[in-house]
């Protein structure tokens, strides 16, 4: 192991002039000004886009959807996060559509989330299909995706991507309306390009380098048990027409804005997550291993969630770019208590975990001690939790 | 501008890929076919598909695995796996392959080379050496690592590219799948020496150290495995960083 | 619209095959004379080496078959690398050998003493961004040859590459005869998007 240093080293890395991304964020790069690609990506966003006529485009393809005349208009793939639940607000309430809401259930739903999900589909009146996948297969995914990715959520990743195009297919429901576009956090996709296929898509970025067809082997099951996670090929969807559409790249997304909407029509609720500023948030409040998904990336990157909130808020002007950096020494890289509870889950010990995680270290962030960092505080509901003993 | 490429290495043992370290413990890393669609929409510049096995068991590289790879892949492959002659050169092109890759035999026989050449064009003729530090000089490898022969690296380079070789793939055995760095030295002073498109495989294990071999040594492309299979990278993230780092790359 | 790809064991056509395959076109390999009679358009593609490709055409008996499809018949060709350089009066490469030369021009070996030559890797290919390059994002193309082809009339250029101190003739079109020295079916979906607009610009 690389020799570590104190907590909170890799405050000193290469960071974005405008909003403190530091070069360990996925994708970053920095131009002659040392302004980073997600920032200049955002203006283009703000400039760039005519977002009225692609508001235009927008309306003429669900008046395509409705002319169908088919027992729904679209799916619309939810988990009850504040992104999922706006754009089904926007798609029954605003544009006027019959959804068939598909949930992939990742297993690590939350109680607020699960009461906020019901409120949901209640006051809107919707059809909703929720898929439940065998828990025995997802904890084998998690260990393997953990060892080699640093990443566990492959089965959510994937499941969110892969079920609700299935179901299109299934149900020959061919317009599948899901969230921001990309461009906003990442460049992986452009807000210019409208035209690439799902699959690509699918392939370039959802499913972490690792297809159904490559965890069969992996974790030494038949590919049909991992049905859910199967993409389904070009013919399957050019059968039907499927057309997978983020919501992102025809409205300009303001979160905050959309907080406030589906807290005022839905009643949806804020919680609390062990990795953000202190208090109740909106965001990632419906997985309980938010927390660990956090600290890992903390652990290989060297930031973490408070960085990207932090960003956020600077480039919409709500903070300086000094309180950013004092707000991520403060808030930043605590280990959650959550662990114990997803070390049972996987079956490995602390150690183990620690090995795993720091062999994914990306540089140049430095390996950090986990034994030094400070511990977070427990959440109100991790005693409900599921526990397999 | 020809821009430097990036080319995932997939390692074919028994149909799927496999990923070792210093040619030795493998273990599985995926289907072909899937992981030329991730890398294709990824934007990888290339795929190196080479069966480690073929040689040592006298047979040639599957060719229905690269027909499965060339229908749902969209970017060049060059594949290589006991390829000894023109015949089963012919069957690796009819089975789609863009370029095929000769090692083992090549260098027992680089008269090989010559024939393909003329029968394929140089273009098409990829000649791959795996060499092992010694002392302050570099042993040539064959039959997948398991046997040191007795030849000059350097004087086995000339041969080839007189013979008109159109590529050459020099790997590091030592660095193989231990994601220490590419080692710069070899592949600067290989550098004066070759006058074809050089390739460099073996050591990559962070985005530095990708492009510290582009500026110090200045090859052409850089065959990549373990951070890709085995970590968390994939080619859009590392061209955006080495772009970053002024290195000449085609976006992803 | 048939697209028929000749098959004269010259190379790998399958990528090429399956690049129309993608678009869902009626598209066959054809090897026999005859055959080209119910092609609507012929697709010459191929890596290897000019004189055996005007040596193997001659031995299938299409060399004089494909000449008159397209200069008497003009129906649609789509020259790719080899293809787009059997298109040219004559070739260096193996010997001085004739081509179609349908397209005024020799082809030439790449020499330049700084240079690593074959071209291998992909290249940017300065266009006016009309025509069959219409819509593309990324002009990015994928090249592997150590010949290249310098046509006479500079009007049939559509498409410049630099590579060193060379300018690289990377595109051409007179007519129903359109050539691309790189690979379009391995060029991912800036080539996939070439050949589409090269079939919309024929349906047209």
């Amino acid at each position: 192991m690389a020799k570590t240093n104190k907590a909170n080293n890799n405050m000193d890395m290469e960071r974005c002039a405008r909003c403190v991304l530091p070069i360990t964020w996925e994708t970053l790069y920095f131009d002659s000004e040392g302004v980073c690609n997600v920032c200049s990506n955002w203006e283009k966003k703000k400039h760039l886009i005519n977002w009225k006529e692609r508001e235009r485009m927008l309306v003429k393809i669900f008046e395509e959807a409705k002319k169908r005349k088919d027992s729904y208009d679209c799916i619309v793939p939810f988990s009850g996060g504040k992104d999922s639940t706006f754009i089904l607000w926007a798609i029954v309430k605003k544009y006027g559509l019959k959804p068939l809401v598909v949930s992939y259930d990742h297993c690590f739903y939350r109680s607020k989330t699960l009461d906020n999900r019901m409120r949901t589909f209640r006051k809107l009146g919707v059809d909703v299909i929720t898929f439940t996948p065998n828990w025995q297969v997802v904890k084998k995914t998690m260990l393997e995706a953990f060892k080699r990715k640093g990443d566990f959520c492959w089965h959510c990743h994937v499941g969110v991507s892969a079920y609700p195009m299935q179901i299109a297919v299934k149900f020959k429901i061919p317009l599948v309306v899901y969230g921001e576009g990309g461009g906003e956090y990442e460049g992986y996709f452009r807000y210019e390009e409208l035209e690439e296929s799902d699959e690509w898509k699918f392939n370039r970025r959802a499913n972490l380098g690792i297809r159904a067809e490559d965890m069969a082997g992996f974790i030494g099951v038949d590919l049909r048990d991992l049905d859910p996670y199967i993409y389904p090929t070009k013919a399957e969807l050019e059968s039907v027409g499927v057309k997978s559409m983020p919501l992102g790249n025809f409205i300009p997304w303001d979160v905050q804005k959309h907080v406030e909407i589906i807290k005022k029509e839905l009643d949806w609720k804020e919680d609390e997550i062990e990795s953000g500023y202190p208090g109740s948030t909106y965001e990632k409040i419906e997985c309980i291993f938010t927390g660990i998904r956090d600290y890992i990336k903390y652990l290989k990157r060297g930031f973490s969630r408070v960085t990207h909130l932090a960003t956020l808020d600077i480039r919409h002007g709500r903070i300086t770019r000094e309180q950013a950096m004092k707000l991520i020494k403060k808030h930043e890289g605590k280990k959650p208590k959550s662990l114990s509870v997803f070390l049972e889950y996987l079956g490995i010990t602390e150690d183990e975990f620690n090995k795993i995680a720091l062999s994914h270290l990306i540089p140049p962030a430095r390996a950090i001690d986990p034994k030094k960092l400070p511990k977070g505080k427990k959440l109100w509901d991790q005693d409900q939790w599921y526990r397999e003993k | 501008m020809l821009t430097k490429r990036i080319i995932p290495l997939f390692l074919l043992k028994e149909g799927r890929i496999y990923k070792g370290e210093r040619f030795k413990n493998f273990i599985d890393v995926g289907d072909p076919t899937s992981q030329g669609m991730i890398y294709d929409a990824q934007g990888a510049d290339e795929i190196i598909i080479v069966d480690i096995e073929a040689s040592k068991k006298k047979k040639i590289i599957n060719s229905r695995i690269i027909n499965s790879m060339i229908t749902k892949c969209r970017l060049p492959i060059a594949a290589g796996g006991g390829i000894r002659d023109v015949k089963s050169a012919k069957e690796c092109f009819s089975a789609g392959a863009d370029k095929i890759i000769v090692n083992t035999h090549a260098i027992l026989n680089p008269w090989l080379v010559k024939e393909m050449a003329r029968e394929f064009g140089s273009q098409s003729v990829v000649v791959s050496i795996d060499v092992k530090k010694s002392g302050s000089n570099y042993d040539v490898y064959i039959y997948s690592g398991t046997r040191k022969i007795e030849v000059k690296l350097k004087d086995l380079i000339k041969k080839f590219i007189d013979c008109g070789a159109g590529e050459i793939i020099i790997t590091c055995i030592d660095k193989e799948g231990t994601m220490s760095g590419f080692d710069c030295n070899l592949y600067s002073w290989l550098r004066k020496l070759v006058s074809v498109p050089l390739i460099a495989s073996g050591g990559a294990g962070s985005y530095d150290h990708i492009v510290d071999l582009f500026k110090e040594s200045d090859c052409d492309a850089c065959a990549i495995g373990k951070m890709l299979f085995l970590r968390d990278y994939d080619i859009v993230r590392i061209k955006s960083y080495i772009k970053g780092k002024d290195v000449t790359v085609r976006e992803a | 619209m048939k697209i028929g790809i000749v098959n004269y064991s010259i190379g790998n056509i399958g990528s090429v095959y399956s690049a129309f395959r993608f678009f869902g076109l009626d598209v066959r390999f054809v090897q026999a004379p005859q055959e080209l009679e119910n092609i609507d358009v012929i697709v010459l593609a191929g890596v290897g080496n000019f004189i055996t490709a005007v040596r193997r055409l001659k031995a299938l008996k299409m060399w004089d078959k494909i000449d008159k499809e397209v200069i008497v018949k003009k129906k649609p060709i789509i020259g790719i690398c080899l293809g787009m350089q059997l298109f040219a009066d004559l070739s260096y490469e193996g010997g001085r050998t004739k081509g179609f030369g349908w397209i005024k021009g020799e082809v030439v070996k790449m020499d330049s003493k700084d240079l690593r030559i074959p071209h291998i890797g992909w290249n940017r290919v300065n266009t006016s961004g009309k025509g069959i390059f219409n819509g593309i994002q990324s002009n990015y193309f994928y090249f592997m040859h150590s010949y290249h082809f310098i046509p006479k009339n500079k009007n049939l250029i559509c498409g410049v590459t630099d590579y060193g101190d060379l300018k690289i003739v990377s595109a051409v079109r007179k007519d129903n005869i359109i050539g691309v020295q790189f690979h379009p079916e391995k060029s991912q979906s800036g080539g996939l998007r070439l050949l589409k607009n090269i079939i919309e610009e024929i349906n047209c």
